[in-house]
């Protein structure tokens, strides 16, 4: 179910799952160390502006209910992502209730900076130009790949997650790669506005 | 036709086939056309950045807030609750769930008066009753005296008709002895003379002074007003306050202004200390048979007892002694205040 191996915990899940719903805070650090960055990019490709609110109240959701989830990591994942997207359409609802006014513009001088922001952006380049490539395809295309690659969920949940069939899914996630591969290989094609 | 005439090659170098094995993560057999695809999706699903992981302080932190505490179930065994789950687990009634029930509403009109409050009023209302009384006496020139003199607007002074019904009572004529009766009719003061002095009469206890008081209020005699004066002024020192009298008066007497028409009677088992030998006085302005009301437990009849035998000078020692002898089989009530009898000659 998991294509994706390199963020998932292994044969050792249901040990770690269980723990932390014992309790055990080390292991939910484990779950969450393990999921946390693809959440942070999936949610930063399709909400930048609130990627890092939404994922902490992500969490905040998962920690309440997680000691009645039942199920292995692909369901976890499954689950993981689906609370994230339902706090996106919500933050999304929220914002369209109570549109907020921009402020000034701040300086250079006052935006806050973390030290060694600048390396870290420079190690991290290439994932940020992945997402920031991501961020222009159509939100459903962006949505899909994103669900694939990162979360590494399959057709089948994604379409369950996203209420539509596998072959949509599927149909979505070539028209993203194609026009991903358009992007890359030849300038000025259209970006989120066209599909 | 040249080489670099060729048209390019015509739709896209791979299939569908080559994009599910992009999405998948497999990798070895990708065209040359999908590789910066390939590389984009590769930095995807790279290893977290520190920005990513920065905030598991607080991911702890909810963790910590929000997490069931204590060893729970686990949900992939699907076997029994463990024991040492039961065995920390503090199980709430279900009572307890419930949402705590909304604070009672607070209604100024519905709330109920405490005891305490109610006394000042009625002691403003009795007050306020008495001096209309007397104002309605000097009104209609039932005062006598200076002050009928002055609110007589020019009519006949009291003072004449007043001297009708100056006599000095006999101390044979005794009031009605106490037999029993919890609270005994007092008769209204029937002796007040032209010239009787303006001091207020010796009395023997706050009961017999509020009694006298409330009878003066509810039936003002000509040339009584001087002494209503002084008997306020010795209420008014007792109970604190011209305003306390009617609430001091309360201790002693029964609600005088409950029958306004009859008389107030003194309460059973209260009044004053005991018999003081009033009528030693001798100043004949009182007689003997106005109040004689004992109610007394036994210690407060030996206080009588005693009293006439202090004063030993007159018949009202005798009302006394007699109202003794026979209110002796009338109280048994366990009760009774000690020393709290009253006794008037």
């Amino acid at each position: 179910m998991c294509v994706d191996t390199q963020h998932v915990v292994g044969d050792d899940f249901a040990a770690v799952l269980a723990a932390a719903q014992g309790g055990s805070e080390e292991q939910f650090a484990v779950l969450w160390r393990d999921a946390n960055p693809a959440l942070v990019r999936y949610l930063r490709v399709l909400v930048p502006d609130a990627a890092e609110d939404i994922a902490a109240e992500t969490w905040v959701s998962v920690v309440r209910g997680l000691a009645a989830f039942i199920g292995d990591e692909g369901a976890w994942r499954a689950w993981l992502f689906t609370t994230a997207r339902r706090r996106m359409l919500d933050q999304a609802r929220h914002l369209r209730r109570h549109p907020a006014e921009p402020l000034d513009e701040i300086g250079v001088a006052e935006v806050p900076t973390a030290p060694g922001a600048e390396q870290l952006a420079l190690d991290n380049i290439a994932t940020e130009s992945a997402i920031a490539l991501l961020g222009r395809l159509p939100e459903q295309q962006a949505n899909v790949i994103l669900l694939r690659v990162v979360a590494g969920l399959d057709t089948d949940v994604i379409a369950e997650m996203l209420g539509t069939s596998a072959g949509a899914v599927r149909v979505a996630a070539h028209r993203g790669l194609r026009k991903l591969e358009a992007m890359l290989t030849r300038p000025g094609v259209t970006t989120r506005a066209g599909v | 036709m040249s080489d670099s005439q060729v048209p390019p090659p015509w739709g896209p170098a791979y299939d569908e086939r080559d994009l599910d094995a992009l999405l998948s993560g497999q990798t070895g057999s990708t065209p040359a056309a999908l590789r910066p695809v390939e590389s984009t999706l590769a930095a995807l699903r790279s290893g977290a950045t520190g920005r990513e992981l920065a905030r598991e302080a607080a991911a702890r932190a909810a963790f910590r807030a929000f997490a069931p505490a204590g060893p729970a179930v686990a949900p992939m065994a699907g076997g029994a609750e463990p024991a040492a789950v039961t065995a920390h687990t503090l199980v709430l009634p279900p009572a307890d769930r419930r949402p705590p029930p909304a604070p009672r509403r607070r209604h100024r009109h519905r709330r109920p008066a405490a005891k305490g409050t109610r006394r000042p009023g009625i002691a403003v209302t009795g007050v306020a009753a008495a001096a209309l009384i007397v104002v309605a006496a000097a009104v209609t020139g039932a005062l006598t005296g200076s002050i009928g003199e002055l609110t007589s607007f020019g009519r006949q002074p009291a003072s004449a008709s007043a001297s009708a019904r100056a006599s000095a009572q006999s101390p044979g004529s005794q009031g009605p002895l106490v037999t029993g009766a919890a609270r005994v009719p007092i008769p209204r003061p029937k002796a007040t003379t032209a010239s009787a002095p303006a001091t207020p009469r010796p009395t023997s206890g706050p009961g017999s002074l509020c009694l006298e008081y409330f009878e003066y209020s509810f039936h003002p005699a000509p040339g009584g007003a001087a002494a209503w004066f002084a008997l306020e002024g010795q209420l008014s020192k007792l109970a604190g306050g011209p305003f306390e009298i009617y609430g001091y008066c309360l201790r002693y007497l029964d609600d005088p202004l409950a029958g306004r028409g009859g008389s107030p009677m003194i309460r059973a088992g209260t009044g004053g200390s005991g018999a003081s030998g009033r009528g030693s006085q001798g100043t004949g302005s009182l007689s003997p048979a106005t109040v004689s009301p004992v109610t007394a437990s036994p210690a407060s009849r030996a206080n009588q007892g005693a009293g006439t035998a202090g004063q030993g000078t007159g018949t009202a020692g005798q009302g006394a002694g007699t109202a003794d002898e026979s209110g002796g089989t009338a109280d048994q009530v366990p009760g009774g205040d000690p020393g709290a009898g009253v006794a008037k000659p």
